[in-house]
């Protein structure tokens, strides 16, 4: 029988092997590409190309201890302490020639999107002077999560000039089938991970956030490959099997909580203390819930990626989120939310205070705001953090 | 005490009067809409009869803002949300805002959030400026003037959007010559007198600031400015907004001589005028990428361009003054210090976030930065 403790072996596992891959990829004449989560990785695999996601990579340098010294470098180098924690993070990690695995890879190309964030483009073009090698951005407008026809035939056509970038850059072809291939595997990783968190609505909650956590590495950088495929095929059943024995992950929950923004890569222990301490469950966040577990379609492959593209948390105006979040707490039994104000990641944070009002005001639900950067730990004060999530918890009984 | 004194004060009445201005403007049964930084296509809002003001976020302190965007946020956004939430554009129909920057889509979302019986429009503007780009931004302009012809009930003649880009195109050609005056070796115009003339060119009715303009450029034509070298350095500054002026009066205080700026309404904005027989395509094309905005436009292009805009001035030395929550010049400050460096022009990064408080601070560096000139 599979265990929680198996899937983050399989997990750790996975990355493992992905970063001697990515490391190997010169010797075995695989073009490395950097790119930004949430965009067209499916067309990489099958141009055979590996992708390299800073932003992967970074919670990685935090909760290996490095980001500290990572962030110092960066502003010896006129770089301001208030730009976004994973770039810092990346960056810092470029600049040192150090990190997890020895570093990120040396990439070919660089593609960057400004679908989910305007910081991206810059932040790029800085490892494309460094490391002198080409840039492309993948032009995606803001559509509020409410593509139309104009914004899905501006971004196709954005992704076939992306296409032909690479074809000429690297010298590499797109075949149709093997588009076809990565997408059906990418829409099937995507479909068994849209049905875990799906399982979270039930009581008690089957799956610890913190897993989760762990558990979108292979959706962000895996998708595409049958490797996602296998470990979300087997995490769903995990899962179900936990729904169906009525298994939670504390003995008697008594609070379902929402966590709004991405998590506190060097403060991951909060969730087990919330679940620990307080018997209280994440079940919901705008991080897992609000990115992946998009489906596609093989039979129109580009204008299905453009349209999944398009509907990152990030990308949606407060009132879109508010609609978004009323239907969740319904669905999902939430009994509070804690909003992480978080410095590291303006485009994430702005909105919080408008939204925690309008879910109080409307469905007299309390959160609770604590501030912190997803990456850089100075000033980050654990001990407060857990004083005050003490005291909003006791506002819940 | 510089010559043109008496008409930079008409441009800062005037500017001071802008309420009253806008006031008799809708009075008059006009409408007015804010807008921010130059990404939003004016001549399309003033074909529709509407009164396109700029947004300044002149405040002193935020209090109100702050129950809406985080503490760590950029003072632009949050100034205009302040006075926003504190009533001061109840005169305005709405607001239109591009998508200039991520912290300001972001504040947009916000503002409808508040004030949704405003009409409040955001324009998703595309970061290229390839064929592709600027076909889809026309037909975003397409929806954009429908929903103007919506707001006032009529249809925006194609002859209105004609002269309108012809009102506009005529700012922009006067407002380079005052940048022109800035060239001469004791220039007329100082740059705080820029900043004034500027600043009230985007809050009253373009064809007033246009008279205003030919008025102050065939008055000042009189005055031949002194030959010989003041001695005063020449000095680029790199600031967002129209409110900086008290940074370049301190500047000029100091004895530096603010020839050149890169305000997000300066020169920038005004370079490029709207070309071309399709009237929405001519726009289309001219705000698509044309701006170079940090974060919008490639940083190498953007370095290029200030350098090359120093040299033509005669710069001595450049003040890079970054916001300390805007993340669009802060990538690229670093890399932009480095290619004035490469060029040799001495440069200076400055960082503040409201003068008021800190102006002891800045003043001190500047003079310091003014000091490593002279030797």
């Amino acid at each position: 029988m599979t265990t929680a403790r198996d899937m983050s072996h399989w997990r750790a596992a996975l990355t493992a092997e992905y970063y001697e891959e990515l490391n190997n990829a010169r010797k075995n004449g695989i073009p490395v590409a950097y790119i930004t989560g949430f965009m067209p990785q499916e067309i990489l695999y099958a141009m055979g190309i590996i992708p390299a996601y800073p932003e992967s990579y970074a919670p990685l340098v935090c909760a290996q201890g490095y980001a500290q010294d990572f962030c110092q470098l960066m502003e010896e180098r006129g770089y301001s302490p208030e730009l976004c924690g994973y770039s810092k993070a990346t960056l810092g990690s470029m600049f040192a020639g150090d990190g997890p695995f020895g570093g990120l890879a040396k990439p070919d190309v660089l593609i960057s999107s400004s679908n989910m964030c305007g910081s991206h483009p810059q932040w790029w073009d800085i490892t494309s002077r460094y490391y002198g090698v080409p840039h492309f951005i993948l032009d995606a407008v803001h559509a509020n999560a409410q593509p139309e026809e104009r914004h899905i035939q501006y971004l196709v056509s954005q992704m076939k000039e992306m296409v032909h970038f690479l074809e000429e850059t690297l010298g590499l072809t797109l075949s149709e089938e093997k588009l076809r291939e990565a997408v059906i595997l990418s829409d099937e990783a995507n479909k068994y991970y849209a049905e875990i968190l799906e399982m979270l609505k039930t009581k008690p909650s089957p799956l610890s956030f913190r897993d989760i956590c762990g558990h979108v590495f292979p959706i962000v950088v895996l998708s595409g490959t049958p490797k996602a495929v296998e470990f979300y095929k087997v995490l769903r059943d995990f899962v179900a099997d936990r729904v169906k024995s009525g298994t939670g992950i504390v003995k008697k929950e008594r609070y379902r909580l929402a966590w709004d923004n991405i998590a506190i890569w060097h403060d991951l222990p909060l969730i087990s203390y919330l679940e620990e301490q307080h018997n209280a469950t994440i079940v919901y966040s705008t991080y897992a819930n609000g990115t992946w577990g998009q489906r596609l379609d093989p039979d129109h492959p580009f204008e299905s990626m453009a349209k999944k593209y398009f509907i990152g948390w990030v990308s949606r105006f407060v009132d879109n989120q508010i609609e978004v979040y009323r239907n969740a707490i319904k669905e999902y039994s939430v009994d509070g939310v804690i909003f992480f104000a978080n410095r590291g990641c303006r485009p994430f944070t702005t909105g919080q205070y408008d939204l925690a009002r309008a879910l109080k005001e409307q469905d007299g639900l309390p959160s609770l705001m604590i501030e912190g950067n997803m990456a850089d730990p100075r000033g980050y004060s654990k001990s407060e953090t857990r004083r005050m999530v003490d005291e909003f918890i006791e506002l819940l009984d | 005490m510089n010559l043109s004194n008496s008409w930079i004060k008409q441009f800062n009445d005037l500017y001071r009067d802008r309420i009253n201005v806008v006031t008799e403007w809708k009075q008059k049964g006009g409408r007015a809409l804010g807008y921010i930084y130059s990404h939003v296509p004016e001549e399309l809002i003033h074909a529709a009869g509407i009164l396109p003001v700029q947004l300044l976020e002149d405040v002193g302190s935020v209090i109100k803002a702050n129950r809406h965007l985080p503490q760590f946020y950029c003072y632009q956004g949050k100034g205009n949300l302040e006075l926003a939430l504190r009533g001061k554009y109840d005169f305005l129909d709405g607001v239109v805002m591009a998508h200039s920057c991520d912290p300001l889509r972001k504040v947009f979302g916000i503002w409808e959030h508040n004030f949704p019986d405003k009409f409040n429009y955001f324009l998703p503007l595309p970061l290229k400026g390839n064929k592709e780009a600027r076909e889809y931004y026309r037909e975003e302009l397409l929806l954009f003037k429908a929903a103007l012809e919506e707001l006032t009930g009529s249809e925006i003649k194609e002859e209105a959007i004609r002269k309108s880009i012809g009102i506009y195109n005529k700012n922009r050609e006067l407002v380079k010559k005052v940048y022109e005056l800035r060239k001469a070796l004791n220039p007329v115009v100082s740059g705080s007198d820029v900043v004034e003339i500027l600043r009230c060119g985007v809050v009253v009715p373009r064809e007033m600031h246009n008279n205003m303009l030919e008025n102050f450029l065939q008055g000042i034509s009189s005055q031949s400015p002194d030959k010989k070298q003041s001695g005063e350095k020449r000095i680029f500054v790199s600031t967002i907004s129209l409110n900086d002026k008290p940074l370049m009066v301190i500047i000029e205080d100091l004895g530096g001589q603010v020839v050149l700026d890169d305000l997000a309404m300066g020169a920038r904005y005004y370079w490029e005028p709207v070309e071309g027989e399709d009237t929405l395509g001519a726009l289309s094309s001219r705000y698509v990428a044309a701006v170079p905005f940090p974060g919008r436009y490639p940083g190498e292009g953007r370095a290029k361009i200030l350098v090359d805009f120093c040299k033509s001035y005669g710069v001595e030395g450049a003040i890079i003054k970054s916001e300390r929550y805007c993340d669009p010049y802060l990538y690229e400050q670093p890399y932009i210090m480095e290619m004035f460096k490469e060029q040799e022009l001495p440069v200076m990064a400055l960082d503040f976030e409201d003068l008021r408080a800190e102006e002891g601070r800045v003043r001190t560096r500047i003079q310091a930065f003014l000091e490593t000139l002279e030797k």
